[in-house]
């Protein structure tokens, strides 16, 4: 107990006491985005007990979820999270206390504060009473907010490291049964699709972390088909694996809550964020480490850049047909009314983000060594502030018919960095053996 | 037959390469030697498209590289440490993605790449580790089979003996051997002299730009009377070094 007093308040302090400039400016702007995301769930709870006139609510509720749009994209995609050793090298003078504060100071980018926050938060927006939103909203807060999400993150990141997807998993398990415990047993769909989205949620992360244990063997290893390795990379390797399966389980998540949403508008828009930026961010900019070795073997063997971009297709395409099954599924059973709008909206997305991740994959690059895990920097800030620009131009089709001209834009975005990519393809690859050359 | 015409490579303001000019028979090992920064890895990007000549070009069988790059790599194979595999996929897989970017039916690729490795490796069931539990030596041989796999008729290695082990050295130095039978070229790059002295035919020692030896192995030796490491020697250090101003550092 005594040691765990001296942590929260050495973290406090320390914390306070960090005097790095660039950390101290996110951190205000982070912070600003986490108290504003704390207001959304807090307007939801007073949404119950009908302190707001609609209006007053409906403007608070949109923006707030800005802000939540806004956090979760700057948690998410910002290169989230390093150990204070890596973000300043032991070279730099600086005291323990500094590289503590700091080290805290990246805390509120760890994206476990997300997880944790939507997975408790989802059955809290969803919640019937006041009573239960309120008792939620403490779960949630006191695991998200530091120093509590600091000590969570040094328990699963320096303790239990390998179990860390398995917590993540559990958090669903607890997210769906919260929302069964609590939730209104009128709308079966939702308690039913909660639960299957936890416990699956739960199964694979066993799976995978069973996985990581066993090493990185194929599960398909014996037999033979020349397009296999890479059609089936999301499921034999394991980083892309987890990648792939947080990235459609999180989704289908999103695409439940929205759908079962009163203010259609502003659900949609917020899961088209999270729709196929989920795949194609955390999928398409997390296969660096791919690339790097796949552009040289391609160059070494064949000159054609048709036969290199089928291949970086080839990567992206079960993952992507899994997903697409499942959101016209729920999309289908849930929200018939939309199903047209995702069957135009879903391959259009895709291609334009497809275009994107490989464009920043080659010109943006994060390389990940590792498994994926959360608190790796591990995502290319700018590449997905360009996808989540080209969305935003896409989900715009929702403010009306004459937007779905604005659909051209994306395209010609996509258009125009793939051609990029190809024309500088050659140039990168040479300049890349000039500067190996001038070496040797 | 390959023929390097009159090919010149500069970067920046620096040169590297000079209206440099040679020809390539088959059944012959060549053995490209030189100092560190003479330009060895530049002509063997050249020479495989991957750099772009200033002047000059290179010519497979009457094809220019610049205008036929994808069908000379596909009967060239090329070892070099510069290239990279896919770290992310097993031996196994890198192998299969090989085989599939030249083209080869699946069946006959997996009895090429197996049987290959069977001969380089001990252990067949390190086919299926991850490269990234792959040592130098062991990325090495896999970097080999992957470049032989489709029998190209010209072979390119750049120091393939680095970070191989004695007994992986004689395997590798056997298969360079057996390779050449079949009416195919290799050009190898080496500073391990002595082994390229049991392997090379002819020599090719690239020094100021240009080639300023470009014959066989035994000229280049005198008739065997000299030791290659002293031939290289007298070719690129003409003139005796001073070494009065180092001699602080050999006294007591």
């Amino acid at each position: 107990m005594k040691s765990l007093l001296i942590l929260l308040k050495g973290n406090i302090y320390r914390f306070f006491k960090a005097d790095f400039s660039m950390v101290k400016l996110s951190l205000s702007l982070i912070g600003f985005l986490a108290v504003g995301f704390y207001g959304f769930l807090l307007g939801r709870v007073y949404q119950s007990s009908g302190m707001f006139t609609p209006e007053q609510l409906l403007l608070l509720q949109d923006g707030l979820l800005f802000a939540v749009l806004a956090t979760g994209v700057i948690k998410d995609f910002y290169p989230s999270y390093r150990n204070s050793s890596d973000v300043i090298g032991k070279q730099f003078a600086l005291s323990d206390t500094r590289r503590w504060g700091i080290n805290l100071g990246y805390d509120f980018l760890n994206p476990y504060w997300l997880v944790f926050g939507l997975l408790l938060g989802i059955p809290l927006i969803m919640a019937p009473n006041a009573f239960s939103s309120t008792a939620l909203l403490c779960v949630t807060a006191s695991l998200s907010v530091p120093p509590f999400s600091h000590i969570i993150r040094q328990l699963i990141d320096y303790k239990f490291r390998s179990v860390t997807f398995s917590i993540t998993g559990l958090a669903g398990l607890i997210a769906a049964f919260s929302f069964c415990a609590l939730g209104d047993f009128t709308t079966p769909y939702r308690a039913v699709g909660f639960l299957i989205i936890g416990i699956a949620a739960w199964y694979f992360s066993r799976i995978v972390y069973a996985q990581e244990k066993v090493g990185a063997r194929s599960l398909l290893s014996g037999t033979s088909n020349s397009s296999r390795p890479f059609l089936w990379l999301a499921f034999t390797h394991p980083q892309l694996r987890k990648v792939c399966l947080l990235a459609i389980i999180f989704k289908a998540g999103f695409l439940v809550l929205a759908l079962q949403s009163d203010d259609h508008f502003t659900e949609l828009v917020y899961i088209l964020f999270y729709s196929p930026i989920f795949i194609f961010s955390y999928f398409g900019n997390n296969i660096w480490g791919m690339t790097h070795g796949m552009f040289p073997t391609i160059q070494r063997i064949t000159s054609s850049w048709k036969i290199s971009l089928s291949y970086l297709f080839r990567i992206l395409a079960v993952p992507v047909l899994i997903d697409a099954i499942i959101t016209f599924a729920i999309v289908g059973i849930f929200q018939r009314g939309d199903l047209l709008f995702f069957l135009i909206f879903y391959p259009v997305s895709a291609l334009s983000l497809t275009g994107i991740a490989f464009w920043s994959n080659h010109f943006l690059p994060k390389y990940i060594e590792n498994s994926f895990s959360f608190s790796k920097n591990s995502t290319s800030f700018w590449a997905n502030i360009i996808a989540l620009i080209v969305t935003g131009m896409l989900s715009s089709a929702y403010a009306g018919p004459a937007w779905y001209a604005l659909w051209i834009l994306p395209l010609i975005i996509t258009l125009t960095a793939v051609l990029y990519s190809i024309q500088h393809f050659e140039e990168g690859i040479r300049k890349v053996f000039g500067e190996l050359a001038n070496r040797g | 037959m390959i023929e390097i015409q009159n090919i010149s490579k500069s970067f920046g303001d620096e040169v590297v390469l000079k209206n440099l000019h040679t020809e390539l028979h088959p059944n012959t090992i060549y053995g490209l030697l030189g100092k560190n920064g003479a330009g060895k890895t530049t002509l063997i990007n050249l020479m495989m498209g991957f750099l772009e000549a200033d002047s000059g070009d290179v010519v497979f069988d009457g094809k220019s590289i610049q205008h036929y790059a994808h069908e000379i790599k596909q009967s060239t194979g090329i070892l070099s440490d510069d290239l990279p595999l896919v770290d992310q996929l097993t031996g196994y897989h890198n192998l299969e993605f090989a085989a599939s970017l030249y083209g080869l039916p699946a069946g006959e690729a997996k009895m090429r790449f197996t049987s290959l490795f069977e001969y380089f490796f001990d252990d067949v069931n390190e086919l299926h580790k991850p490269l990234k539990q792959y040592s130098t030596g062991m990325r090495k041989k896999l970097m080999l089979i992957s470049a032989v796999m489709h029998k190209p008729i010209v072979l390119i290695m750049d120091e393939p003996f680095t970070g191989l082990d004695p007994v992986a050295v004689k395997q590798m130095i056997e298969f360079i051997r057996s390779y050449k039978q079949a009416s195919r070229t290799l050009l190898i790059s080496s500073h391990d002299l002595s082994y390229i002295e049991r392997i090379a035919d002819h020599i090719l020692v690239l020094h100021d730009h240009k080639f300023v030896f470009n014959d066989t192995l035994k000229q280049f030796t005198t008739e065997g009377s000299t030791m290659i490491d002293e031939a290289l020697y007298n070719i690129l250090v003409p003139e005796e070094r001073n070494t009065e101003d180092i001699n602080w550092l050999f006294e007591n």
